[in-house]
């Protein structure tokens, strides 16, 4: 009866349209940059944003193998394992995301293997880097990589056990010896550390001594060194004094010179005219023709 | 005057369902969202505590990474709980055919989605927090990076699908029931009886069945 009321019932009109309270905007804002803040975290943990390569392996166990679980090269995390699948052929494939900055260090020669971190640590993948991949063209999607299982624990027991016996003979075979030549080997060895001690000895007197001339010849040498500095210190203030007279006497004498050059100038010219004013003279004409009769005479 | 009683079949699809969104949305309010994020710190700091004394748990990062997703496992339950006993009282007083209900389970589903959200970040910097080594933006980042998608997804699906039943629950009480004060009352009680129960029912149906079925591992 109420149920259909609303049904039945006069409308007024329709409602003026209502928003929700700022304070629910905000809140609803708010969760929504919450929702963003996890996508991101997510995507970002899960390395939805980087660029990644796929590789996979087989095996024939996937005990220890778990999806999400890390990919580490050297140790470094560089991917994570991404499925898991059982194949018809009863063979496990494993398909690995590798992070695209860590694709040139792996190569046609890199291995798989499950490795755990200590001994109760986390299990992860271990590929073993190939450093002849650097400077080739990286490894295309998809690729195979070999998968180098690790040792069985069970097989290891047994291993451990079947080497027991040998292990035991090696130990006892190893006290006898011990036990015989042990004795002589530490005598020979108190032998030589005594004779050690003896040349150490005479080796420390002989350095104390050489180390005394040593110091005298040092001291000899220092010595040498001053006078012989002193030496030079004296020469070289009296060359000084001897350039600095030199240039004053220099000073003095240049400018008598050139007045005696100038003047030696002047006699030359003067000789010069006068044995001219001699050779066109009479006296030197009376002279040649006195001289020419003798001549013809005495021949 | 019958054609005016009776509204056009196009307008009572196309205006009723906003309304009510809108008139959901708005007791979205700061009481509301400290209640849950108090709720968040509160439940966060008591399981830190239980795996740090009486488990003797001392690894900080496997007690930030339990508590958070543990707390991730336990939030649609948890706000969806909360979200009955706030808008329970409400939806009970609306006695609607469930023709009408549309609207009411979808804002509950969104509401329940919204707390969850609220939840998630008040367990996660709590625990960052707690057990904080002096990078908190880095711890943050780090434990909402160890959150699985799919479980993140699935409580968030699981978180409105829980609003919603909680909403019908409250919406079928409410047609059916008797009235007056005393009625209300009993539908309350009989809303929150069957509000806990069938949550808990599917939580559990999801624990043993749909989790380990879809992502119990490999």
């Amino acid at each position: 009866m109420t149920t259909t009321a609303p049904a039945t019932s006069p409308e007024p009109g329709p409602a003026p349209p209502r928003r929700p309270g700022p304070q629910s905007l905000v809140f609803l804002a708010g969760a929504v940059a919450l929702l963003g803040v996890f996508v991101l975290g997510i995507a970002r943990a899960g390395n939805w944003l980087a660029p990644s390569v796929r590789l996979q392996f087989r095996t024939l166990d996937a005990a220890g193998l778990q999806t999400g679980m890390a990919v580490k090269i050297s140790g470094f995390s560089v991917g994570q394992v991404r499925r898991i699948v059982l194949q018809p052929d009863a063979q496990v494939l494993v398909e690995l995301e590798l992070r695209d900055p860590y694709r040139s260090m792996v190569g046609r020669r890199s291995r798989a293997e499950l490795a755990q971190l200590g001994l109760l640590g986390d299990s992860y993948i271990a590929i073993t880097p190939d450093p002849a991949a650097i400077g080739q063209p990286p490894i295309g999607d998809g690729e195979t990589l070999v998968f180098t299982s690790r040792p069985d624990i069970d097989d290891l027991l047994t291993e451990v056990a079947s080497s027991r016996i040998p292990l035991q003979r090696a130990v006892s075979s190893g006290l006898s010896l011990a036990e015989t030549r042990l004795p002589r080997s530490l005598d020979e060895l108190d032998r030589t550390l005594v004779a050690s001690r003896r040349l150490a000895t005479r080796l420390e007197a002989d350095t104390r001594r050489s180390s005394r001339e040593l110091n005298r010849t040092l001291g000899a040498t220092r010595a040498l060194a001053e006078r012989l500095e002193d030496r030079a210190d004296g020469t070289a203030a009296d060359l000084s004094a001897l350039i600095r007279r030199l240039e004053s006497t220099e000073t003095q004498t240049r400018p008598l010179l050139l007045q005696t050059l100038r003047e030696l100038s002047t006699m030359a010219s003067a000789t010069n005219r006068l044995v001219k004013t001699l050779n066109e003279s009479w006296v030197i004409e009376l002279i040649e023709r006195t001289g020419e009769p003798r001549g013809e005479r005495g021949r | 005057m019958g054609a005016i009683l009776t509204p056009a079949p196009r307008a009572a699809v196309s205006d009723v369902p906003i309304p009510t969104l809108i008139r959901r949305f708005e007791r979205l309010d700061g009481r509301l969202v400290a209640t849950v994020v108090g709720t968040g710190v509160v439940v966060c700091l008591g399981f830190i505590e239980l795996l740090r004394s009486p488990l003797q748990q001392l690894s900080r990062l496997t007690i930030e990474l339990l508590a958070v997703r543990a707390l991730l496992f336990l939030a649609p339950l948890l706000v969806s709980l909360l979200l009955l006993l706030r808008d329970g009282p409400l939806l009970l007083a609306d006695r609607r055919p469930p023709g009408s209900w549309g609207p009411d389970l979808l804002a509950s589903g969104l509401l329940s989605v919204v707390l969850l959200l609220y939840f998630m970040a008040a367990v996660i910097i709590t625990a960052s927090l707690t057990l904080n080594q002096g990078d908190l933006v880095g711890e943050v980042g780090f434990l909402i990076g160890q959150l699985e998608p799919a479980r993140f997804a699935a409580a968030l699906a699981r978180a409105g699908a829980y609003g919603g039943i909680c909403a019908a629950i409250c919406l079928h009480q409410a047609w059916r029931g008797s009235s007056g004060a005393v009625g209300m009352a009993a539908r309350m009680a009989r809303s929150l009886r069957l509000g806990i129960g069938v949550m808990v029912c599917l939580d559990l149906l999801w624990t043993l069945v749909v989790d380990p079925l879809r992502m119990g591992g490999n």
